[in-house]
């Protein structure tokens, strides 16, 4: 298997065999990410195909100072955002209609006792906003003031964005877990 | 970060470390197709692509348009003894509109229309009875080869006696492939003959009219 730095010098070359390579390697792993990003599995092929074409294409830029796993990872959230903004107008009607579940209070205190599959599909239920601030606040570990400047809102709203999400989470988990019960 | 809320989040956390699943093949090819189809429609020297295709498509075009209007010349001058001037002037004409078409056609049987009647002043008078609009035909079988057509008023005319086909005449008039016509089966018909289209070439029609007349004879 070739290394790091062969296989990021060849796809620069735009060398078929690298971009395989590079396929091979990261795929899966960009495609987990999109999962918790997108609402549906179709939607998340989308997402990374899309990231994977930016990847190769602008691969050129990429600096060996930095994280190259780091560098694909924030290529394929961006193109998730931007597939986001692109659905924005039916995104706002479902924050809305969601918004109103939120008023019940239910315990933080859960056990692991959720699989990757059903935590999975409450992030999935989540309304697109929420999900990419819990997303990449809790799982990628940017900070609201980041957030706020890569979604162009306040950092009121990334904060109250993640508390309803949590709020929602919470009240899903909790009805997943009468019914696992 | 409450303890609670710290507890919560890191169970998501942990559910998503090195979360990789199976990637659907599906994605692959089609990452490979739009970066096939982004460097193809790149400009690049260095690779094939739709930059060099067009400057052969229109090097291509350029020499057809130049081909087919020499071929026009050889066929006109090859020509010129069997129409009156005024004809060839009207069907060498450029065609850019189905209406152009038309006033070419018009023309070419509004001249021929008044060959014809001067003719037929000089030997009998029944020729003159002709009817005023050219008809425009389309044939549904373009292999066919032309034949004559008879003139209506000279089936009421016992002066002609018998009708003999002359060897067919080509004119030539050039449209462009997008007008709004079947020009592949492209006929047209005039009082004392009929013309039909028998080629057509590049992204021209050149509509080379195989004109085919009937002399009536006393």
């Amino acid at each position: 298997m070739a290394e790091l730095r062969e296989i990021i010098e060849g796809c620069k070359r735009k060398d078929r065999r690298y971009q395989d390579e590079l396929y091979r390697k990261y795929s899966a792993m960009l495609f987990g990410l999109c999962l918790r990003y997108t609402k549906s599995r179709e939607e998340a092929e989308d997402v990374l195909q899309e990231g994977l074409v930016k990847i190769y294409k602008s691969i050129g830029s990429y600096s060996m100072s930095n994280s190259f796993e780091g560098w694909m990872r924030r290529i394929v959230i961006n193109t998730a955002i931007t597939h986001y903004r692109k659905n924005l107008k039916h995104a706002y009607h479902e924050d809305i209609t969601e918004m109103s579940h939120n008023s019940v209070s239910t315990p933080d205190d859960f056990s692991n006792e959720f699989s990757r599959e059903e935590l999975l599909n409450v992030i999935n239920k989540l309304p697109d906003g929420y999900r990419i601030v819990f997303n990449m606040y809790v799982v990628e570990g940017y900070k609201h003031k980041e957030i706020s400047e890569i979604l162009g809102i306040d950092i009121n709203t990334s904060k109250s964005q993640l508390s309803r999400a949590k709020k929602y989470l919470q009240r899903e988990l909790e009805l997943l877990s009468k019914i696992n019960l | 970060m409450t303890k609670h809320e710290d507890q919560f989040f890191e169970m998501f956390r942990e559910s998503f470390d090195g979360f990789s699943p199976e990637v659907p093949g599906s994605v692959y090819a089609g990452v490979q197709k739009k970066l096939f189809w982004s460097s193809f429609m790149g400009f690049n020297w260095a690779r094939l692509n739709i930059w060099y295709l067009l400057i052969a498509s229109a090097a291509l075009t350029a020499w057809g348009v130049s081909g087919s209007q020499g071929e026009c010349r050889a066929l006109s001058s090859s020509h010129d003894s069997n129409f009156p001037s005024e004809w060839r002037d009207a069907a060498r004409s450029q065609v850019t509109s189905a209406a152009d078409l038309g006033a070419s056609i018009a023309e070419i049987s509004r001249q021929e229309r008044t060959a014809a009647v001067s003719t037929s002043s000089a030997r009998t008078s029944h020729t003159a009875n002709v009817n005023p609009e050219p008809a425009v035909a389309t044939n549904n079988n373009p292999g066919e080869t032309p034949h004559a057509v008879e003139p209506a008023d000279n089936m009421e005319n016992p002066e002609i006696a018998a009708e003999t086909t002359v060897q067919p005449e080509q004119m030539n008039v050039i449209a462009p492939a997008q007008l709004p016509l079947n020009l592949n089966n492209l006929s047209v018909a005039t009082e004392s003959g009929i013309y039909k289209q028998v080629h057509s070439k590049s992204d021209q029609v050149v509509l080379n009219l195989r004109y085919t007349k009937t002399i009536d004879q006393e």
